[in-house]
């Protein structure tokens, strides 16, 4: 085993037992939860995509924790185990092991005191998609705080790098690079968070995000050279065949989520998200896509 | 059955009936609902002698956190309590109250603080978790002794020792409308029974800025 080896499975085990390790006394009332998914990937006719069109599932066992050394500041920790499974292209079928890690402070006592939190999560995936598995990071620091007794609000900035695993088969024959020395899903950007829920009823929540995202973005595309004066890599994409390419590219790009949540008990409760994402859309080879996502989540 | 002997000015509907019985005190029941005729629960209603009184000895009271949640949620007791705040849940809470008649913070405990708090003042008082801002827990501090707080069939019961003149205070966390003191008068062995109907508008608060919301 090399040292490349041990390394990764040193990280998947220190996520797996601290999802195991989310002991009631550091965290909330219920700090497990299982959540199954159910969603619909839909892209909206720009030249590039990150997935194709396609239905999935996903289900998601979650821990967190929280202990406050003092009063006002303390630790908290959240991970989670995710499996996702698609109808059509079997290929983005992945796990992910996540984990986050941080440290938040409360300004002061009260309900309407701000937080501010200053977080790093790790995330783990395995693709079947060859060339979208591996490692991401992302440090975050994050302000919340109640505005009122039924809206709160939270903004946060992350960095973002994923490292993507270079496990395109050589062996088969077939060129693993078309030009670049990495992997083209091997991307960093920078995003800034905007987000607030507001509590329409004692059951029900509404909640609105929005994401501003530069630096670099991955996105599949049927080859073009117009495409390619922009990329920094490419390859070819092993989600639809040889025919579609994965390019890199420097760009700029948003997402809007608007959730519903309706909370049947302190332990049941369901959702409805939808998303919409949007790279580079004024550029004329940018990619967007709408997200309809329904999660039924149970925690314990 | 006697007249109704109550005054009050406020546009809420009410309806007081007085029971002649055979009794050496007087039992006060009242069933409280809301708008929409649904037994409401912790609602309190204190009655105030319009004389002077004994109010005796203070009793020593207990509000629990269980389950992230202030049990009982409204509490009633007598000024110059002292109040113990046992924290069954496995996580530890910092309760705090801003209120004007009673300003303290726990800070972050497990089990039981080994010291009450003592409510030493009338008035309300409102509590909450500093690091779960969901939990809100109320107390209301008062000079008689003549006090209950409403089950879940909104019913209520209060045993007066004395005959007289008194002043019935109806008050609720979530009321949506002003509440005057309503007059009272009460008689030899009678008893006292009475409906009242609130106005009402539900507290609940977002789940992002609390703990497991939006820390992460």
């Amino acid at each position: 085993m090399n040292l490349r080896q041990l390394k990764k499975d040193a990280r998947i085990t220190l996520i797996i037992l601290m999802i195991l390790g989310a002991v009631p006394t550091l965290a909330q009332h219920k700090p497990h939860s299982l959540e199954i998914s159910t969603f619909n990937n839909t892209n909206i006719g720009l030249a590039r995509t990150d997935h194709m069109n396609d239905y999935g599932v996903q289900a998601r066992l979650s821990a967190q924790g929280y202990y406050e050394r003092e009063p006002g500041s303390g630790f908290f920790y959240a991970s989670d185990l995710a499996l996702t499974k698609y109808d059509v292209y079997s290929n983005l079928d992945r796990t992910e092991l996540s984990t986050q890690i941080g440290y938040v402070r409360k300004l002061g006592l009260g309900f309407d005191k701000p937080r501010i939190s200053a977080s790093l999560g790790m995330q783990y995936r395995n693709s079947a998609s060859e060339i979208r598995s591996g490692w991401s990071i992302a440090p975050k620091i994050q302000y919340s705080k109640n505005i009122s007794d039924r809206i709160a609000i939270n903004a946060n900035v992350l960095y973002y790098r994923f490292e993507a695993e270079d496990r395109i088969p050589i062996e088969s024959g077939e060129p693993g690079w078309v030009w670049g020395s990495d992997n083209p899903t091997s991307i960093q950007n920078t995003q800034l968070h905007l987000g607030g829920e507001w509590a329409m009823t004692p059951n029900s929540y509404l909640a609105l995000d929005t994401t501003y995202i530069k630096g670099e973005f991955s996105s599949m595309a049927l080859p073009s050279s117009g495409l390619s004066a922009y990329a920094s890599a490419a390859s070819q994409d092993d989600v639809c065949g040889s025919t579609y390419y994965n390019y890199r590219y420097q760009g700029q790009g948003s997402v809007l989520a608007l959730s519903f949540t309706h909370v049947f008990s302190d332990s049941l409760e369901a959702s409805f998200r939808f998303q919409r994402t949007l790279v580079d859309a004024d550029e004329g080879n940018g990619y967007g896509q709408n997200i309809t996502n329904f999660s039924l989540s149970k925690r314990f | 059955m006697i007249s109704t002997i109550c005054k009050h000015s406020v546009s809420i509907p009410i309806l007081i009936i007085m029971l002649g019985l055979p009794m050496t005190h007087a039992d006060v029941v009242i069933q409280i609902t809301d708008q929409n005729g649904d037994p409401l629960a912790d609602a309190t209603a204190v009655i105030t002698p319009k004389f002077e009184f004994d109010a005796g000895a203070p009793t020593d009271a207990e509000v629990e956190q269980i389950n992230e949640q202030f049990f009982p949620r409204v509490k009633v007791v007598q000024t110059g309590s002292n109040i113990y705040f046992p924290n069954q849940d496995q996580i530890r809470h910092h309760v705090y109250s801003f209120s004007e008649a009673k300003q303290f913070d726990i800070p972050l405990y497990s089990g039981t603080p080994s010291e009450p708090i003592r409510f030493d003042q009338s008035g309300l008082v409102v509590l909450g978790c500093n690091i779960h801002d969901q939990m809100r827990g109320y107390i209301l501090v008062s000079d008689s002794p003549y006090f209950s707080v409403s089950d879940s069939q909104g019913q209520l019961e209060i045993s007066l020792s004395e005959t007289g003149d008194y002043e019935l205070s109806i008050w609720h966390p979530e009321k949506d409308q002003q509440l005057e003191p309503i007059q009272i008068s009460i008689g030899e062995d009678l008893s006292f029974s009475g409906s009242y109907q609130l106005n009402t508008a539900r507290l609940f608060f977002p789940r992002r800025g609390s703990s497991g919301g939006g820390y992460f």
